[in-house]
């Protein structure tokens, strides 16, 4: 039973993935006056380039074709790594957060070397700011993961959200807080975001991400647009599944599963509801500004990291 | 046109630019005619933070000792033998005392 619920879990994400971006789209249209799409637009989006043709460069070498099947597989190796409503993963035995964090690394790492294979300006434009970028989102994130790891005394995903869900929120409340802010910040670099990086048009000089893939086309965008969305619906869950675990299911009877899975939906779009808002409240700002913000989402994790240190466990 | 690896690593550069402190020069000649230069010359640099403030003194540190160390080093294989010798010594007597 808890093997089937685990894999229930990933091929949820596969599924609830998509419409997270399509709920941020829905509501920075709502904003704008305009009516927006229909939830189903999403996924006739990715069906539409599923079924294309693809344009390959004759001078690609195999990572540009291998890419997006690696960057797709470990980002379904990461969701095999987090619980979303079950309190088990399907991975959570073997793995922990920095595992978690390498099978991201290992998506980008491809990611930027496929962007320079072409031999296009445009692609090493995005490759090497993605790499400046995130060489300074993952130390971060680590600290951040570690400051939430000492407390709970695990390194496993599992075994964190485990502890969370048990412990008395607002003795910690402080700590707890500076983490959820150094990793939200993370969130909006590592799902290219607003602030950040613009997702909705490939016309602007200072993006990253779209600059990246603007070489593919047809299933290989697909399967790297997907992977995009299972990254950014993983970081979501992280959050609220580490700082609101409340209602996570530990039996497998049917009415606390329901429960407690309708519960993990309300909590993934009430945050992408922030995400969506902080989008449309801020402009993007210059790449050379972002570190600035990263240096925050730093100094935030380190507080959190001392804070934690100090108070003891 | 291909992406260099110092093209690369520039916004890395940027934004540690109080560590490295890149410098970049770039100098034009022309016969008294700005529209027909004759030759270009391009200088790039980053200031070695890591060997000056680390490497550099390390090396030094461990040449200095060294320097110290050869006084004893002479190449008689019965010096060594000897030095073996006094250092079995030195410790018995140290595990005697500490008993």
């Amino acid at each position: 039973m808890n093997l089937i619920l685990s894999i229930a879990q990933i091929v949820l994400v596969l599924i609830l993935a998509p419409s997270v971006s399509w709920w941020i789209k829905k509501i920075k249209a709502l904003s704008q006056n305009r009516i927006g799409p229909t939830i189903l637009q999403v996924y006739a989006d990715l069906g539409k380039l599923f079924q294309k043709g693809m344009v390959i460069s004759d001078q690609a070498s195999w990572i540009f074709r291998a890419m997006p099947y690696i960057l797709f597989s470990s980002a379904l190796m990461a969701a095999s790594l987090v619980p979303l409503f079950f309190k088990s993963s399907l991975l959570g035995f073997s793995g922990d957060l920095i595992l978690f964090v390498y099978f991201l690394a290992l998506g980008r790492f491809f990611l930027t070397l496929a962007a320079l294979d072409t031999g296009t300006t445009f692609g090493g434009m995005g490759s090497s700011r993605e790499m400046a970028l995130s060489s300074l989102a993952e130390p971060a994130l680590l600290l951040s993961f570690f400051a939430l790891a000492y407390r709970a005394g695990t390194l496993s995903i599992e075994g964190i959200v485990l502890h969370f869900s048990l412990e008395a929120p607002f003795p910690i409340l402080f700590f707890t807080s500076m983490a959820f802010g150094s990793m939200l910040i993370v969130t909006f670099v590592e799902s290219g975001r607003i602030p950040v990086d613009n997702p909705a048009t490939h016309l602007e000089l200072t993006m990253i991400h779209e600059a990246m893939i603007l070489e593919y086309s047809g299933r290989c965008l697909a399967l790297i647009e997907w992977a995009h969305q299972i990254k950014q619906f993983l970081f979501l869950s992280l959050l609220v599944n580490i700082f609101s675990p409340w209602g996570l299911a530990d039996s497998t009877m049917g009415i606390h599963l329901l429960f407690s899975f309708l519960f993990f939906l309300s909590k993934i779009f009430g945050l992408a509801f922030v995400i969506g808002w902080v989008e449309i409240h801020t402009a993007k700002l210059r790449l050379f500004r972002v570190p600035d913000l990263l240096a925050i989402a730093f100094v935030f994790a380190v507080i959190s990291l001392l804070g934690q240190l100090m108070i003891g466990r | 046109m291909q992406y260099t690896a110092t093209g690369y690593s520039k916004p890395l550069r940027r934004i540690f630019s109080f560590l490295y402190q890149p410098a970049r020069r770039v100098e034009v000649e022309d016969d008294g005619l700005e529209v027909l230069r004759t030759a270009k010359r391009f200088e790039s640099k980053v200031h070695p933070f890591f060997e000056e403030t680390f490497y550099k003194p390390l090396s030094r540190l461990i040449l200095s000792v060294s320097q110290k160390v050869k006084a004893i080093q002479t190449g008689h294989i019965q010096l060594y033998l000897s030095y073996i010798f006094v250092t079995l010594v030195l410790l018995l007597i140290f595990l005697r005392i500490s008993r």
